[in-house]
């Protein structure tokens, strides 16, 4: 029982929680968009600086190409560093919190259950 | 070694019978044995048997069990096969973020080095067409590609990999006052 409480009490800071699990999906969410706002980022490009569509440009020189999606790739990437930090840093208080509850058994000789 | 010895050995062999001879000398147990038994064993089974057969590798020194059980078992298989689970965490879950931590972390190392080629100059000009004959790479250009190249790799590598290891002995302590409590 004592266990129980002190889970609902610690519930607000872990990982588990559902604010922190929505935080995470629209970080997610968020640098996703940001990867294919890469591709609106180029075609601008092309259109004001070499007055060509997107397609035309990318077709003329196939660095571009190559460069437009390392940009996706590189936010991709980002957003899991970020989303794993994150993920990581909720799973570590998790633990702490287990961990704390686990020796605050001991010491009061209650019973796991 | 005084032949007194070699005479204990020696007299101590020919109390056993060849099979368990040959077991002796086939295993070469050099942890059990020394050489001068070995030598005299020879002996003793060319008088009995003609020859001394050949042996298996020496074994210099004995395998503790725990080291055996390490490999057997990995920390990991023991964490997952722990009947008392915890509430707030899936042991698997933990497991598989590990995982991806690390394969980001190689990740983050391509793509920094594939983006430092992106915006070096010559990797363009290269892509672009133009000979290696064109090309005028100044140090200068290397000597930044590379300190930008490693100082964004070393910001996101490190800690990463550092976060793998702090979840994971986190994991272990959790595991242990779990121990303690039962």
């Amino acid at each position: 029982m004592k266990r129980m409480i002190y889970l609902e009490r610690n519930m607000q800071c872990c990982g588990a929680s559902p604010c922190w699990q929505m935080g995470l999906r629209l970080l997610c969410f968020v640098f996703i968009l940001l990867a294919f706002w890469q591709i609106g980022i180029y075609a601008e490009l092309a259109n004001t600086q070499y007055k060509t569509n997107l397609i035309s440009l990318l077709s003329r020189d196939p660095f571009y190409l190559f460069d437009l999606l390392l940009k996706i790739a590189a936010m991709i990437i980002k957003g899991a560093v970020y989303h794993l930090g994150l993920k990581g840093i909720a799973m570590s208080i998790d633990m702490i919190v287990e961990t704390d509850i686990n020796y605050r058994e001991k010491l009061s000789g209650d019973g796991a259950n | 070694m005084n032949e007194e010895l070699k005479d204990s050995i020696r007299s101590n062999f020919n109390l056993l019978d060849t099979y368990q001879l040959l077991e002796i000398w086939k295993t070469n147990d050099r942890v059990e044995w020394s050489d001068t038994a070995f030598e005299i064993l020879r002996g003793i089974l060319r008088e009995r048997i003609g020859n001394a057969p050949s042996q298996d590798n020496p074994i210099l020194e004995y395998q503790k069990e725990s080291e055996i059980n390490k490999k057997d078992h990995s920390w990991e298989e023991k964490l997952l096969d722990d009947d008392n689970q915890p509430e707030l965490y899936d042991t698997l879950q933990v497991l598989d973020l590990l995982g991806k931590i690390n394969k980001v972390a190689i990740a983050v190392v391509i793509i920094n080095i594939l983006l430092g080629l992106g915006n070096f100059q010559a990797a363009r000009l290269l892509l672009g067409g133009f000979s290696t004959q064109d090309l005028k790479i100044s140090s200068g250009d290397v000597i930044y590609f590379i300190f930008d190249t490693t100082i964004k790799t070393v910001v996101t590598y490190f800690p990463l990999k550092a976060l793998a290891q702090i979840l994971r002995i986190l994991m272990e302590m959790e595991f242990n006052s779990r121990k303690a409590t039962s």
